[in-house]
């Protein structure tokens, strides 16, 4: 991945990132990162290249379900401080569409529409969603829910080409900390399940 | 459509799906007939704005899952039909197949509308629809079309569209797909003529691939096609060689215009007219990637990357790019006064890599592996080809195969 100008950002994001490390990096250009051959550069490098593919991985993992309408949550747990990143990517997607990402501790909540992006934090998502459904009178959408991840699951499986079996790659390229973050149960069953269950 | 069912004697003729459960038998069997192609790419060109949508593209491409093989898991794939008048030899789905499953057909509306379950459920980036011919090319090729159509207005869908032209469809079907797709493919299949003839003895090479090819590209002038126009090919299954291949798709990046080329090596299907004969190994296909790379990526001159080849025209397993380098790099390379060129030929730097020495360079010199490694040099691979501060390392590396 390539140095952005607001590098910054992103390494503020980063959980191991001091205010010493900040200092540092203010004083350097996106291209003193890129190229930088110190050590100290080098891990500014590494911790901004680890929090940008969690946003990407996420952006791809994080899994929605429909609560309403115009609203839709899902479960993120991430090591980084990148949840507004995803709610808005999500949201950016999903026009007109409430999105509520979160875990039992943190809810990152954003809305596109035509007035820009509207976005909040707060507690962990099951308050928050218990809040909307009695503020709003929303019913649970379990069967739909349930439908397509049925749906997901065979889709999924009907992928898999027994002959080209390659759990290494599988894991380097789905981290089992990613699959975690995101919440993916299905993928992760699927990683502990012997390859001879897809033959 | 019912008139393409009876033709294709379906099994089943699918229904609507909003608030129902899908046939999940159909999504596995339609969804299973492509999982030989590899094209899972989702980076596209397009640009996304307005809040009136569903949707939207990302310009790296984006994967939601991986199989447990590894390959990404971006687009929802599926055939549209499974029912096929041409006798591929290879292929499962071939009228010919002595085994064949059962026949399933989507409907356009049926299909849009799982589409945008799974797509709303942030399980996949877009669609990728191919199909069998069903009782007519054309026929299904404007099933598909319909399909991407709803998918377009009904739903506002502003993901990512990859569409196969079916061999033999007509212009007009083209320009359709082209208008709504980001991507349209038609399966190359074979490098010439005669092999496609043993392989697929229904298709025309020249007028049911190569004069598609032509009109995507010719259509492409007028119709912008965001992800551009792709190919696959089955590697092995007719003793064509790697040569034979790379030269093909050499021609296809030059005169087609081609943006990507896919491979996927051949594997045995029972029933099918190839079930006997020799599976291919998979690195094959690894190897020829790696081939592409070096000409898309690294912009090496074709004969350079020929030197790859063994005498009978095919690729050992290992990489080429060390095989080139070992045949070309007669001395150690310097990094602190190479230049791109020469760096880049180097095996274990790459693009980037390449380009951060130089600019390194620029702040003082090069004087240990470490500084290399840190600026994402594979030090191993290099090591052997490179004379870093007067010093080299003339370890055996370089010369074992």
């Amino acid at each position: 991945m390539k140095t952005p100008e607001n590098f910054i950002q992103y390494l503020a994001a980063h959980r191991d990132c001091t205010e010493e490390i900040m200092d540092y990096a203010r004083m350097l250009s996106p291209e003193d990162i890129e190229t930088g051959a110190e050590p100290k550069i080098a891990r500014i490098r590494r911790m901004i290249s680890l929090v940008m593919l969690e946003i990407h991985k996420m952006r791809g993992f994080v899994r929605l379900v429909p609560l309403a309408d115009n609203i839709s949550y899902g479960f993120m747990e991430p090591e980084h401080e990148i949840g507004m990143w995803v709610a808005d990517s999500l949201a950016h997607r999903f026009p007109n569409t409430e999105i509520i990402i979160g875990n039992n501790r943190h809810t990152w909540r954003s809305n596109y529409s035509e007035n820009g992006i509207m976005h909040t934090q707060g507690p962990g998502i099951m308050a928050t969603i218990d809040e909307l459904k009695k503020e709003q009178g929303i019913m649970p959408r379990d069967q739909t829910t349930t439908d397509t991840e049925k749906l997901w699951m065979t889709y999924y499986l009907s992928q898999h080409c027994p002959d080209r079996k390659n759990l290494r790659l599988f894991h380097k390229n789905m981290p089992e900390k990613h699959m975690k973050a995101a919440g993916l149960r299905m993928e992760q069953t699927v990683s502990y399940t012997p390859l001879t269950s897809f033959s | 459509m019912n008139c393409l069912a009876a033709e294709s004697g379906f099994d089943s003729l699918g229904g609507g799906t909003e608030g129902m459960e899908a046939d999940l038998s159909k999504v596995e069997t339609l969804g299973g007939g492509t999982k030989y192609d590899i094209c899972a790419s989702t980076a596209t060109k397009r640009i996304v704005s307005g809040v009136e949508r569903v949707g939207s593209v990302s310009r790296g491409g984006l994967c939601h899952s991986f199989t447990p093989d590894g390959r990404c898991v971006s687009l929802f794939k599926t055939l549209y039909t499974n029912a096929c008048s041409h006798e591929c030899n290879y292929c499962r789905n071939a009228s010919t197949c002595e085994k064949p499953g059962k026949k399933y057909s989507y409907t356009p509306q049926e299909l849009s509308d799982i589409t945008m379950r799974l797509y709303k459920g942030n399980y996949i980036e877009g669609l990728f629809l191919s199909s069998g011919t069903g009782g007519d090319e054309n026929e299904t090729m404007e099933k598909i079309i319909e399909t991407a159509q709803i998918l377009r207005t009904k739903h506002s869908f502003q993901g990512y569209m990859h569409l196969k032209i079916l061999p033999g469809a007509s212009k007009e079907h083209i320009r359709q797909a082209m208008e709504l797709a980001d991507r349209v493919s038609i399966n190359l299949e074979a490098p010439s003529k005669n092999y496609l003839s043993e392989m697929s003895p229904t298709k025309d090479y020249i007028k049911d691939i190569i004069l598609r090819q032509r009109y995507i590209k010719e259509l492409s002038h007028k119709i912008r096609l965001p992800a551009g126009q792709t190919t696959q090919l089955v590697v092995g299954s007719a003793g064509e060689t790697d040569k034979e291949i790379f030269q093909k798709i050499l021609y296809e990046y030059n005169e087609i215009g081609l943006k990507r080329a896919y491979y996927s090596v051949f594997t045995p299907l029972d029933g099918t007219g190839f079930s006997d004969r020799e599976k291919q190994p998979l690195w094959r296909e690894h190897r020829l990637y790696q081939m592409d790379w070096l000409y898309r990526v690294y912009d090496l001159p074709r004969k350079e990357i020929e030197l790859a080849f063994n005498e009978y025209g095919f690729l050992p397993d290992t990489d080429p790019k060390m095989a080139i380098a070992r045949q070309t790099l007669d001395t150690a390379i310097d990094p602190n006064t190479a230049d791109y060129d020469e760096l880049i030929r180097i095996p274990g730097i790459g693009p980037r890599s390449a380009e951060r020495i130089i600019t390194v360079r620029g702040q003082g010199k090069i004087t240990r592996s470490r500084d290399l490694q840190s600026l994402g040099v594979r030090i191993n691979r290099a090591k052997p080809f490179l004379e870093i501060n007067g010093w080299r390392d003339t370890n055996l590396m370089r010369w074992l195969t």
